[in-house]
């Protein structure tokens, strides 16, 4: 009898195994705290490089940018401010620039890491952070490009040299694809969850400069 | 820090179940990426089975959810029920009647799938104590639902 009580409960989950779980839709996120799972999630994919003397060196791309404090980039979003404190931004960043909507900030942090911040302006919640202490080495021959968050998204900042960021299924269709402007890529379109094999990086000339695999992507449901 | 990249794309969509089973839908975000949070902190003494102790701390963020819940609206966190037993009635009926470590020691096996060491990983007890904690949730699950079933309402007009 105990046992089958067990089966019943199991029939019985309110979240079967197997069944898709809710996932918030790739940056619309509907909370603050939201935007710090974003933040977590992007943090784990986003390269870092030694740290340099110049400002343009410390980001190792040419848009140095221009000097903002932390504290005005993603004013209000609690958790937000709070992943940077966690992760030793410091007191200020460098504003990059806004690309179609999409205004994007980076520095490194105490532990040399890159850390790019990003803000939808004109959308209320479509903020992000990261950064990360992956031991790959953005800008570099194998790292050109850092998408945010990868897979999910081609936004983000790329290496000098590279004019096309392409998003790119295990079949090697091309996905997205959109031109980089001062070392900035913003792609209007949302990829398919777990659809990214790998992010490519072209120069002007078309040819492939670097390709990225992106982080493996479990099936939905548990 | 690849660890936790390995983790958060292993694991996220069974931690987000795992909430879902236990909290309001609107506060499953907020409880995944502080557990999540947790772990990018304290990435160094993660073990490598990982699932169990995401568990176990998904379930303390819980905890202090409904506490600052408490706190902030009691009545609303009185009110705030978590999500039940799908499709069988009696089955949610008897399992509402236990008490939380009950439920909590079932849900893990039945829903979540664990063996009883990972459950008694996720709840902080040893693998003895966990078993006897089942074998008893269970007995009492059962007893209740026996109960339920042996109940029969009178029939409206029937005099006695």
């Amino acid at each position: 009898m105990s046992n089958d009580v067990i089966a019943r409960l199991a029939a019985a989950n309110p979240v079967p195994s197997g069944v898709p779980v809710h996932e918030p839709a790739p940056f619309r996120i509907s909370r603050r705290r939201t935007a710090l799972a974003l933040a977590v999630a992007a943090a784990v994919a986003v390269p870092a490089v030694a740290f340099a003397g110049r400002l343009a060196d410390v980001l190792g791309i040419s848009n140095g940018g221009t000097t903002v404090s932390t504290s005005d980039v993603l004013p209000g979003f609690d958790k937000l401010d709070q992943a940077m404190q966690e992760l030793n931004v410091g007191g200020t960043m460098q504003y990059l620039g806004t690309l179609n909507g999409v205004a994007f900030y980076a520095t490194r942090n105490a532990d040399g890491n890159f850390c790019i911040a990003f803000n939808h302006v004109n959308e209320q919640y479509d903020k992000g952070f990261g950064c990360d202490s992956n031991a790959d080495n953005f800008p570099s021959a194998d790292v050109k490009a850092l998408a945010f968050p990868p897979a999910e998204m081609l936004e983000g900042v790329a290496a000098d040299g590279v004019a096309t960021v392409e998003a790119v299924d295990a079949n090697g269709n091309v996905l997205a694809s959109t031109p980089v402007v001062n070392n900035l890529f913003v792609s209007g379109d949302a990829l398919p969850a777990g659809s990214v094999a790998y992010i490519e990086t072209l120069d002007a000339d078309g040819n492939v400069l670097s390709k990225q695999a992106t982080p493996p992507q479990q099936p939905s449901g548990s | 820090m690849q660890q936790f990249e390995q983790i958060y794309a292993e694991h996220r969509d069974a931690v987000r179940a795992y909430v879902r089973r236990r909290s309001p839908e609107d506060a499953v975000d907020d409880i995944v990426s502080e557990t999540f949070l947790v772990c990018l902190r304290r990435i160094d003494s993660v073990p490598e089975n990982a699932l169990p102790w995401l568990y176990a701390v998904a379930r303390k963020t819980l905890a202090n959810e409904r506490r600052k819940l408490a706190r902030r609206a009691p009545q609303q966190a009185a009110t705030q029920g978590e999500p039940e037993p799908a499709g069988d009635g009696a089955l949610a009926a008897a399992f509402a009647g236990l008490g939380e470590r009950d439920r909590e020691v079932l849900r893990l096996v039945a829903w979540e799938g664990l063996s009883l060491r990972d459950a008694a990983t996720v709840l902080g007890c040893s693998a003895v104590a966990c078993r006897v904690r089942y074998h008893r949730a269970k007995s009492r699950l059962a007893v209740r639902l026996e109960a339920a079933a042996s109940f029969r309402p009178e029939p409206e007009g029937v005099m006695r």
